[in-house]
């Protein structure tokens, strides 16, 4: 499997390193280098890749913050001189962290994590007609139809059913990556929405059963692409 | 067929880890010649910006341009420069001290200096080198 990826990285000669054992490797397809956060954000909310390698510190912004504005969540292998940011790389859920320079060997192991059948088998089991959420001190099943969106309420987040209201210790980025994708989308940071269940969409606004769902500019063209517009 | 025993008839400076170059590069000696003007031509103005920042006593902009040209020194083997810079980017970090950081900046522009004659000497040399 041929992964497509971009690199986001300031150094240049980082950057050409790193394409150089991209092309090595025949792993990937190389969509373009970015130099920082704000350029990689035009392309890649208007063209999904597979797979970052994203630096951290760069001019303008963070390599994290170009995660948190991202409209989904590709595979990423952090790219950065500085150890000290594997706490929050972590925290991303990133797939490894290559500290520069890095040999090529070091690149074939991150790549490897991330094109792995075990990374594959992590992805299918989202895809599933159910979840199971934690409340109330008892596991409920959720069957995927039944919800309408998942609302971010800080550390909580609420499920929307039908007819009922479930709010369970978790987070929108931590569910983005365990939802089926192919019945939820990401809507804004702090909304999955049932694409199945959407009435109508004006302006930056979407509506489900009368609840009013904003649709944030950085996911606002890949809101459109899932839509059957005809 | 490339002759392993190449990388035998360059001799890189003293200060610069040919083993650790070889780790990445292997003997690809036109590569290397590529890193280092790739690695010239972006530091040349970086750099110079450090004395402007430091006589401002900017010292968040300071450690953000010393953490950029940082790897920069890695990729070209420089290996005492890049650990130089990650001190003195940990410093900055753990102090504001103007005094205290001023006597850590002056040995380390001292050898980001050197570092990047040593640089530009190697680049030219590696040129020569590759010659057909």
């Amino acid at each position: 499997m041929i992964l497509s990826s971009v690199i986001v990285e300031d150094l240049q000669v980082a950057a050409d390193y790193l394409a150089r054992c991209c092309e090595k490797s025949g792993l990937l397809e190389m969509k373009g280098h970015f130099p920082n956060v704000e350029e990689a954000l035009l392309f890649l909310n208007q063209q999904s890749v597979d797979l970052l390698f994203l630096d951290v510190e760069m001019p303008g912004a963070t390599g994290f913050e170009l995660l948190d504005r991202l409209a989904y969540s590709p595979k990423v292998i952090l790219t950065t001189s500085k150890t000290e940011y594997a706490y929050n790389a972590f925290e991303y859920n990133v797939s490894d962290f290559l500290k520069k320079p890095f040999t090529y060997q070091r690149f074939l192991e991150a790549v490897q994590k991330v094109t792995s059948p075990s990374q594959e088998s992590n992805v299918n089991s989202t895809a599933t007609d159910h979840i199971f959420i934690k409340t109330d001190g008892k596991l409920i099943r959720l069957n995927n139809s039944d919800i309408l969106f998942i609302e971010s309420m800080g550390d909580y987040v609420k499920f929307v059913s039908t007819d009922k209201k479930y709010i369970t210790h978790n987070t929108i980025k931590n569910l983005e990556e365990k939802v089926n994708k192919q019945c939820f989308l990401k809507t804004h940071r702090s909304y999955i929405i049932n694409v199945d269940k959407i009435d109508d969409i004006r302006e930056n606004l979407l509506f489900i059963k009368g609840n009013e769902i904003p649709i944030s500019k950085a996911h606002r063209s890949v809101v459109l692409k899932r839509l059957n517009i005809i | 067929m490339k002759d392993p025993f190449l990388h035998k008839k360059f001799i890189f400076n003293d200060n610069i880890n040919s083993d650790f170059l070889f780790s990445l590069y292997e003997d690809d000696f036109l590569y290397i010649e590529e890193i280092f003007k790739t690695t010239l031509d972006q530091l040349g103005s970086v750099v110079a910006e450090v004395p402007v920042v430091f006589e401002n006593k900017n010292f968040g902009e300071l450690r953000s341009i010393i953490h950029k040209i940082k790897p920069a020194f890695g990729f070209t083997g420089l290996l005492k420069t890049e650990e130089a810079c990650k001190q003195f980017e940990n410093a900055c970090m753990r102090t504001s001290n103007a005094e205290e950081l001023a006597t850590l900046y002056r040995p380390l522009w001292a050898l980001v200096v050197e570092s990047m004659d040593i640089m530009q000497r190697q680049y030219d040399q590696l040129k020569e080198f590759n010659k057909p």
